[in-house]
């Protein structure tokens, strides 16, 4: 009798010690803002942040959403604005499904660093939230927040940028700030309440922005850091207008030993399989075999010269975004010691871009 | 007559490996993560070596019948051994509880009360040391299997994006290396099982499945290591737990934000190391206690508490030393007796030849 008493006595036990776990007691998903995306703005003086929360109806679908809010705070801290921001409503937020992280104008031209030092922490933020810079203030985001469509838009950019992105984003833990700030590229979004697209990408150094790239030097810097296979050209030859795209574009690199110390060889290959070729003269969307091989020399030189181009903006004594260094380092560590101390590493003459585009 | 223990050394081997490997997934990294993988690799293979090379003597020590004759509180010195192993387990249950409950709280948005967790902790780990080692080491290889599927998930969803350029370049490689074995060389009270619970008829099959679990231990640690510095690159550095945040980033296919499944696997993994090391605490304060008292499993947790506290006072740093000395003067004060009883044996017999008449 007595070990059942015993039996009986644990078994009660177990079950009060249960009813005090933390499950029992959670905030259910009704009384929580789903933050979608977090918009950070300097004004000079303060940051203005906003917490995007869209707001779906219980008989919605997973992809829609009925409106969008804008819950604002400012305060001279980023961690307070954001504190502020979450104090405007009475829901807990929830950050579990935000993915976008927005920097308005004047926090991209002066407080980068310091909004990635911040988002990058581990309890601030997913460190998978993408980064986005944009030409907007706070006042121009709650006008926005404001339209019908832009619920839909912003999943749509989640949708299009995230899950099925021809480019690939760029993270928060992408952009580490070390001690001279953030070297890296940023794009840049343009958003309206019915668009959502990246029309630039902008190369940051010691966390002001440097360089910004548009159309062709936009791709030709994404493939640079990995996050794109693939160029969309529309060039001049001899007259013509040609379109074409190059598939399976990836840039070699190897240091080889040259006259004045090593230099880094960059060899751009790719394969063109569909090209469409028009003269002022003829209609446009002709198809023109033309010479392959001297089409394949011409197209090889002029991505040769914009790829030179793009990587002398970002390999410079104020950063190397694309850390060409790296292979440098790895070639021979001393040298690349006493050359980075000398001051002698980022010279333009260490890196040579060559083109080698296959025309099917 | 021969001891005979109903421990298969495979699953003991398991249980050890899992214990071990925890360090790896929980321990927070903000000293560690900020020297390159390189140094920790090498460091690894250096600690392991030497881990192995100091414990081998006592696996070896401990196959012989006096050692049970020790562990049973019998013979010469027994009990200032069971001493020096209540101690390191103690400590070593403290320090995993409080590296548990850290975790959970770091990575739940709303954590339990600190006295709850302990207490709710503290009756897993008790019934584990009711129920016996040998019945929780057979949920071992349960245990196995998920981190398995944990390790693989995090590899596969990390994949796309590793960096060669992440990687650091070695710029003091000797002076890194040899501060990477400083910080990162500790001895664990459950290595300590491998002569607890070895075959006394082949002692020598616990040194090589101790070499084994080292060896599968270190490797999963230079992988993380090298996962993390490729994916992660400086950003690594300035993360607590870098491993977790490897998790968030994580995705395959249209599975994302899949953490919550590591995070589960890695505090059960966490909770079976805990069950473990106060089972065997269980195991050699039996001995210490009166007879009257040695049924009462629940006086177990008063170690237990005293290690939790010194867990949460100690710097980490200072509590893995003081741990280390433990298992240390544990494994040593086992060699050095053994030693003297097999010199006495030795004088005994040579006397005895000495006493025969001409």
């Amino acid at each position: 009798m007595l070990w059942q008493h015993k039996r009986a006595a644990a078994v009660i036990l177990a079950a009060f010690l249960l009813l005090s776990l933390s499950g029992c007691g959670g905030v259910p998903l009704g009384r929580r803002a789903i933050v979608k995306a977090i918009f950070v703005d300097w004004t000079g003086s303060r940051f203005e942040t906003g917490l995007l929360v869209l707001d779906s109806a219980p008989s919605a679908d997973a992809e829609q959403a009925s409106s969008a809010s804008l819950y604002c705070g400012a305060a001279q801290e980023l961690s307070a604005a954001v504190v502020q921001a979450e104090q405007q409503q009475d829901r807990t937020p929830f950050y579990g499904q935000n993915q976008l992280l927005i920097l308005g104008k004047g926090a991209a031209e002066s407080k980068a660093d310091a909004v990635l030092q911040y988002f990058g922490t581990e309890q601030a933020g997913r460190p998978g939230m993408a980064v986005f810079v944009s030409e907007m203030t706070t006042d121009t985001m709650k006008e926005l927040t404001q339209a019908d469509s832009f619920a839909s838009t912003i999943l749509q950019l989640e949708k299009e940028i995230l899950e099925q992105p021809a480019v690939e984003p760029v993270m928060v833990y992408e952009l580490p700030v070390g001690e001279d700030g953030v070297n890296g590229c940023i794009p840049r979004l343009a958003l309206t309440d019915a668009d959502a697209s990246l029309d630039a990408l902008v190369l940051y150094a010691g966390s002001e922005p440097q360089t910004v790239w548009e159309g062709q030097e936009m791709q030709l810097a994404q493939l640079m850091a990995g996050h794109a296979n693939r160029l969309n050209c529309l060039r001049e030859y001899d007259g013509r207008t040609v379109r074409f795209t190059v598939d399976s574009a990836h840039i070699q690199r190897q240091v080889e030993r040259g006259e004045d110390g090593p230099c880094l060889h960059l060899v751009l290959t790719g394969t063109v399989r569909w090209l469409s070729a028009s003269r002022a003269d003829q209609q446009p969307g002709i198809s023109q075999t033309g010479s392959r091989q001297s089409l394949s020399q011409q197209i090889s030189q002029t991505l040769a010269a914009d790829l030179q181009a793009v990587v002398q903006d970002a390999w410079n004594e104020k950063g190397d975004a694309f850390r060409l260094g790296w292979w440098f380092a790895v070639w021979d560590t001393v040298w690349y010691n006493r050359a980075l101390q000398d001051g002698t590493l980022r010279q333009p003459e260490r890196i040579e871009v060559e083109a080698q585009i296959a025309v099917l | 007559m021969p001891h005979k223990t109903t421990v298969s050394l495979r699953q003991l081997g398991c249980g050890v490996f899992l214990c071990l490997i925890c360090e790896s997934l929980i321990r927070p990294m903000a000293g560690g993560a900020a020297l390159p993988a390189y140094s920790r690799v090498m460091a690894g293979v250096l600690c392991g070596f030497a881990v192995w090379f100091l414990l081998r003597w006592f696996c070896r020590a401990a196959g012989r019948e006096e050692f049970v004759a020790l562990l049973s509180g019998r013979g010469r010195g027994s009990r200032l051994t069971l001493l020096l192993l209540a101690v390191s387990f103690s400590l070593g249950t403290g320090r995993s509880l409080e590296q548990t409950e850290t975790f959970y709280r770091y990575v739940s948005a709303e954590g339990l009360a600190l006295g709850v967790f302990l207490l709710l902790a503290l009756a897993v780990c008790l019934y584990a040391a009711k129920i016996g080692l040998e019945s929780l080491l057979r949920t071992g290889s349960i245990l196995f299997a998920l981190f398995a599927l944990s390790a693989l998930l995090l590899a596969a969803g990390n994949a796309p994006a590793m960096r060669l350029e992440h990687l650091q370049i070695p710029q003091e490689p000797v002076r890194d290396i040899l501060e990477s074995c400083v910080k990162g060389f500790h001895l664990t009270p459950e290595l300590l099982f491998f002569g607890l619970y070895a075959h006394t008829a082949c002692p020598s099959k616990s040194e090589g499945i101790l070499a084994r679990v080292l060896a599968g231990a270190v490797a999963v640690d230079i992988l993380l290591a090298c996962l993390t510095e490729l994916v992660l690159g400086p950003f690594g550095a300035m993360q607590i737990q870098p491993l977790h945040t490897l998790a968030r980033i994580g995705g395959i296919s249209v599975f994302r934000r899949i953490d919550a499944i590591h995070v589960a696997i890695w505090l059960l993994i966490s909770l079976f190391r805990t069950a473990l090391l106060c089972a065997g605490l269980s195991k050699v304060l039996r001995p210490l206690l009166p007879e009257r008292l040695r049924e009462m499993t629940w006086l177990t947790a008063l170690p237990v508490l005293a290690g939790c506290w010194f867990a949460y006072l100690c710097p980490i740093g200072q509590l893995l030393w003081l741990q280390t000395i433990a298992v240390m003067a544990s494994a040593f004060t086992v060699v050095f007796l053994l030693w003297l009883s097999k010199k006495k044996g030795e004088n005994r017999c040579s006397g005895n030849i000495n006493e025969q008449p001409l």
